[in-house]
């Protein structure tokens, strides 16, 4: 009977997908209720474009959640029809086959690909499929607080500076600014995560993991890398920024202190826009971005976060699904979003335009690192999340624990090759 | 009577108690505040180091912002909706079960009350993919009955009423029964009215749970409007963004119903005669 | 029967059962293996764009027609044997429909489908069998005939649904489609084995109801009571062995299997996850902070019973504080860690301004390894006084006056009434806070998750939050299901330790 059950289960899902006449479309992000206003205007305009269609919008801002939402409702078999896929988890999605490949269908609903920045659509390709429509991205980069720097009597830092002039920054620019013999204002901060810290590393000519994506010895425990994490280590040893705090969250006091001009340097991504635009406008702020510093002899390189509307391969509604997904990267919406600043439109025409229109400058300073940007690598590793950590705790053996930085790294590098060779 | 009594307490003492009383609040209250003052702070302000103790200029607009940037009042229906299931659901089982397992001698009993005690040790999040797989197998994902189906009963309401029947004299019970009342009487006009407050407690904390889930209620609903108040509160708070005066606006208005519960739940607790007192 | 007569037929039972499993256990095997060696069937894309009449077999009915509009990718072969499911064809860019595959499902080995089920169901049969033979077998007509019903039930679903256990794909359709993938269904095992389980536990249950209540006939109230108790619970039981009971099943299911959530191949691994975890030193590193950490319950439950004491009294305005006391209970989890973040911040924070009035060196606690759990439980301890003190408040209500009166009649202080009167009236709430307490110590991790992310080094690493992490960031769910076991299991002792020491008499807790 229970076999009978089952059986009947299979004409009964596809009775269901029957009535075509009336389809809704779910897409779940995790946006904020801001991006999701910009969101509904893309909604209804598909909506009047497409009769029939209606879009039901799911969105869930906080990341962890999102992540716990889609996944589950993929694996059960219901999954929303569009979804915003972050370019770290990419391999991973990749992994187990569930993502669209989007590729065959590009041209046909007018995404051409060759007007995106190419290091942005780069980290949604696996094995010669296009697993979403890049929405936005950021570079990691260095805000700076121009008003402490002159203050310092230092110049502002140039793209492409080096860990040399960083360091003579963040001596000049800590001190004690009230004479109690208690130091401040900081230079800089260190973020324990490895999504802060592995533009260092790549300056420095090096990685985290070996090129094929199966080692991390070889790698993050050669000497270029290990120098690296040594300099980075010891700023706080140093006393240039305040001891990393236990968890970065979202009001972190690293944060804190740049929003009340008390720290140099903060690395970050556009995402920090958004929050200072009104402040950057009444000039109560002065910022500039520039580059992760290198070290002489090798090129900047930075990691190119990136976000895009991916396709479930089990939606029902494919052909809408895929045409919704392109719809949300077109010029128009691109330019709508730009207006947020959250992140970099992926179209070069939507983002230089955007740049010319920004009075403070800073946009044309992130665009200058995208041709020096790389491919994170949760993009190639479905395991990345376990390396983050990894890569985290490697950080915490240094400064908390206070292992040796080549013991550290050794070590790092054997509980990685242990994750990757499962 | 206890009126006198408390009268009868020397002044001394009771100011100390009051002393006590006061310390205890000031630390107990600190959260709320933090709340409160956050929520009337320009979205800047909250981002100073040292963080700022006052807002300069307390703005109350943000309550109505925030509230109005969701739609809130979907989210307090269905919030209380699943609240009041829960409510319902829980006290009726934990009464019935937990008063079973207190007070009668049956067949089975041991093992079976075992297994309810085993059903604690798991951590909810571990069951997430298992119910959610059962309540999608029933149809029943992005409906009012999904979103209650997996906390009507809560094996700890059970094991609290059981040990409150336990601790409660049995003599009005076999009173009763000598008076030719039969089992359910027994439970429904002795034993009920004397665990009321227990029964306050279990429906208190059965409220608060409900009230403040967010992960199920976000994972098996589908629909904007089928979200809870704590996921709305939740949505101020992402990956690349955080409105806190926002957030904590919407947080303390979530909390007026909850307190509105405990205020209604103490009543329970006040039988109008304090413990004797200490003299 | 004679004592003799019994062991041997006892030991010939066991014979039996042992031969039968080992049949069952191979039989298993075979159909395991032949499920999985099978490569998913691909149909080589040959006639593109080209739609010739298909030539059906069993003809293309509505149900056929509505599949191909369904565009569903990979299909999975599901029904019994014979069962004909189209799948659809679509144009190069697996965009349009262009037609459909017919797929034909070949019947499995006789013996797998029908040798495998009867061995499963002789062996439950015996079983179940075996254990009512301890028994007085009273009422034989009325045993051998459910046994009959279970067993015969039992066989008859087990046979249909293994019967689907199609051996191979006859693709019998016309236009091969471009992608489409035709995997079979595996034979659901779980299913059958869960049928015979279910059947296996009825039959124990139902058997030792008859002989319960054929030894108790004599003695109504007795079995009145037990009927009555059993209603009281029915609805409770019947939500928890839906809701939290076959979860718990699933997931002890799920920590022996290869189990991913988007993946469909989960292949039987045995106890690997259980090594695994075994052998992570964070394993351990977390369950030692879980004990470390449970000890705030105790500290708070004394806080909270002098808490409630305070405040069960008639004084002014106790209402209001009442309230302030349960307020970090209700209290947004995240306020509760940023205010606290905010206390016990290094530079910022206000015990660190009391330390420094003091000409006392700043701590850092919440980044230091040996302070960052201690101020953790603080944290808990404070948040969850108020729910104890609730708890507390209710016990206190228990407790008849006029006990309280006779104390004080005859002489005894306030300490000996609170000793000896208050105290043993509230163990059965304490017990309870107790064991809540500690189960709940351990499965909290908002704090956590929030103020230090388990840091600094692991010092605040807990066992949840590893599950967590596990199952959610690294998407390992089959090594958190195996986990959530293990702190099942150390949640089940500890208990159970715990139900030792403070049980006095038997029904007094």
């Amino acid at each position: 009977m229970l076999a009978l059950a089952l059986a009947s289960t299979l004409p009964l899902a596809l009775t269901a997908c029957r009535r075509d006449e009336a389809v809704t479309l779910r897409i779940t992000s995790w946006q904020s209720p801001e991006e999701n206003a910009i969101d509904a205007v893309e909604f209804r305009s598909f909506e009047a474009a497409h009769a029939g269609v209606r879009i039901v919008n799911d969105p869930v801002s906080n990341n962890a959640e999102y992540r716990e939402k889609v996944l589950t409702s993929i694996g059960a078999g219901s999954p929303p029809d569009v979804f915003l896929l972050d370019g770290i988890d990419v391999a991973a999605f990749a992994a187990r086959d569930v993502v669209l490949d989007l590729q065959p269908f590009a041209e046909r609903v007018g995404v051409q690909l060759g007007l995106f920045f190419p290091q942005v659509v780069e980290p949604f390709r696996v094995q010669g499929k296009l697993l979403a429509f890049p929405k936005g991205f950021s570079p990691m980069v260095y805000y700076y607080n121009r008003e402490l720097f002159t203050r310092a009597g230092l110049a502002p830092p140039k793209n492409g500076w080096t860990q040399d002039e960083f360091l003579a920054a963040v001596r000049a620019l800590t001190r004690d600014t009230n004479g109690d013999g208690v130091v401040d204002q900081w230079g800089t901060t260190l973020d324990r995560r490895l999504y802060a810290w592995q533009a260092w590393i790549w300056g420095a000519g090096a990685d985290v993991l070996t090129p094929d994506g199966r080692h991390a010895s070889g790698a993050i425990d050669q000497a270029a890398a290990e120098s690296t994490l040594t300099f980075l280590t010891d700023l706080p040893r140093r006393g240039y920024a305040p001891p990393p705090s236990a968890s970065g969250g979202a009001l972190g006091f690293e944060q804190r202190l740049f929003y009340s001009g008390r720290l140099g340097l903060l690395t970050s991504g556009h995402w920090m826009i958004p929050r200072l635009r009104r402040y950057l406008e009444q000039g109560r702020v002065q910022l500039g971005v520039v580059s992760v510093p290198r070290t002489p002899g090798h090129q900047v390189k930075t990691p190119l976060f990136a976000s895009g509307w991916a396709v479930p391969y089990n939606t029902p509604h494919r052909k809408r699904a895929v045409e919704l997904a392109a719809w949300m990267v077109r010029a128009d919406a691109q330019r709508r979003r730009a207006a947020s600043g959250l992140e970099i439109p992926t179209l070069l025409s939507a983002a230089y335009e955007n740049a010319a229109k920004d009075a403070t400058g800073l946009e044309m300073e992130f665009l200058w690192q995208v041709p020096y940007g790389g491919v994170p690598w949760g993009a190639r590793v479905a395991q990345y999340r376990e390396i983050e950590k990894a890569m985290m705790d490697l950080i915490d053996r240094i400064v908390v624990d206070r292992v040796r930085v080549q013991d550290a790294v050794r070590e790092a590098a054997a509980v990685v090759d242990g994750v990757l060779g499962r | 009577m206890s009126e006198r009594r408390a009268r009868t307490v020397p002044r001394v003492r009771r100011l100390t108690g009051y002393a006590a009383a006061l310390l205890l609040a000031l630390v107990m209250v600190a959260p709320f505040l933090w709340m409160l003052l956050t929520a009337l702070m320009d979205e800047f302000e909250v981002y100073q180091a040292p963080p700022p103790l006052l807002p300069a200029a307390p703005r109350l607009a943000n309550f109505t912002e925030a509230l109005t940037a969701l739609p809130f009042a979907v989210y307090f229906r269905n919030s209380l909706i699943l609240a009041a299931c829960t409510v319902v659901g829980q006290v009726a089982t934990a009464a019935m079960a937990g008063y079973a397992f207190a007070r009668h001698r049956f067949a089975g009993r041991t093992p079976l009350f075992a297994v309810y005690l085993g059903t604690l040790m798991i951590p909810g999040i571990a069951l997430l993919v298992p119910r959610f797989l059962i309540v999608d197998a029933m149809g029943l994902v992005d409906t009012i009955a999904g979103l209650v189906s997996v906390d009507l009963v809560a094996a700890w309401g059970i094991f609290l009423m059981r040990q409150y029947f336990l601790s409660l004299p049995r003599d009005m019970e076999d009173a009763a029964r000598l008076d030719g009342a039969s089992e359910w009487q027994v439970f429904t006009r002795v034993a009920l009215p004397l665990a009321r407050p227990a029964l306050a407690t279990v429906a208190l904390f059965a409220f608060i749970d409900a009230w403040k889930a967010l992960l199920w209620p976000l994972i098996v609903a589908r629909s904007p409007d089928l979200r809870v108040v704590e996921a709305g509160v939740a949505s101020f708070h992402g990956m690349y963004y955080a409105n806190w005066p926002w957030q904590m606006a919407a947080a303390v208005a979530a909390l007026v119903p909850v307190l509105i519960v405990f205020l209604v739940a103490q009543k329970a607790f006040l039988r109008g005669l304090a413990f004797g007192g200490f003299k | 029967m004679t004592a003799a007569h019994r062991r041997a037929a006892a030991l010939a039972a066991l014979l039996w059962a042992a031969a039968t499993a080992g049949v069952a256990w191979r039989t298993v095997r075979k159909v395991d293996q032949a499920a999985r060696s099978r490569e998913a069937l691909v149909l080589s894309h040959a006639a593109q764009g080209r739609v010739p009449t298909p030539a059906w077999p069993g003809g293309l009915g509505a149900r056929d027609a509505a599949a191909v509009r369904a565009e569903e990718l990979p299909l999975v072969v599901r029904g019994t044997a014979g069962t004909v499911v189209t799948a659809p064809v679509k144009d190069a860019d697996d965009w349009n429909v262009i037609g459909a595959v017919a797929v034909q499902a070949r019947a499995g080995e006789w013996a797998v489908a029908v040798l495998f089920p009867v061995a499963l169901a002789l062996l439950a049969a015996l079983i179940t069998g075996f254990m009512a033979g301890l028994r007085h077998a009273t009422r034989r007509r009325t045993v051998v005939g459910l046994d009959a019903a279970l067993y015969g039930g039992a066989v008859v679903a087990v046979v249909a649904q293994l019967s689907r256990a199609v051996d191979g794909l006859a693709a019998t359709g016309v236009v091969p489609p471009a992608r489409a993938r035709l995997a079979l269904a595996p034979p659901s095992l779980g299913f059958a084995a869960l049928v015979l389980g279910l059947v296996a536990a009825a039959g124990v249950l139902a058997r030792w109801a008859i002989v319960w209540h054929a030894a108790n006939a004599d003695r109504p109230a007795r079995v009145r009571e037990t009927l009555g108790a059993w209603g009281l619970i029915a609805p409770s039981l019947a939500h928890l062995l839906v809701f939290t009971i076959a979860p718990v099943g699933f997931l002890f299911w799920i920590s022996v299997h290869d189990w991913d959530l988007l993946a469909s191949d989960r292949p039987f691994v045995g106890l690997k996850h259980f090594r695994a975890i075994g052998a992570d030193p964070l394993f351990w590193r977390a369950l030692r902070n879980g004990l470390v950490y449970a000890l705030y319950v105790p500290a708070t439950m004394g806080a909270a019973l002098a808490a409630a004491l305070v405040l069960d009294q008639p004084l002014r305005g106790i209402k209001v504080l009442r309230v302030v006391v349960f307020l970090p209970y209700v209290a947004s989890t995240v306020a509760i860690a940023l205010v606290w973040q905010w206390l016990l911040h290094r530079d910022f924070g206000l015990l660190n301004a009391m330390l420094a009035a003091v000409h006392l060196p700043r701590v850092d606690w919440l980044g230091n390894p040996a302070t960052a759990l201690p101020a953790l439980m603080v944290v808990s301890a404070w948040g969850q006084l108020g729910y104890m003190m609730v708890v507390y408040l209710a016990g206190l209500q228990a407790i008849p006056v006029s006990l309280l009166e006779a104390a004080r009649l005859d002489g005894a202080s306030a300490w000996q009434r609170f000793r000896l009167v208050v105290l043993p009236m509230l163990r059965p709430v304490s017990v309870y806070l107790l064991l809540t307490g500690i189960i709940w110590s351990f499965h909290g991790f908002t704090l956590v998750y929030i103020m230090t992310e388990g840091g600094p080094a692991h010092a605040t690493d807990v066992l949840v939050y590893r599950i967590y992490q596990t199952a959610w960031e690294f998407r390992r769910f089959d090594v958190a299901a195996a986990m959530s076991v293990v702190l099942c299991l150390v949640l089940l002792s500890l208990t159970a330790l715990q139900w030792r020491t403070v049980k006095g008499e038997p029904a007094d807790v």
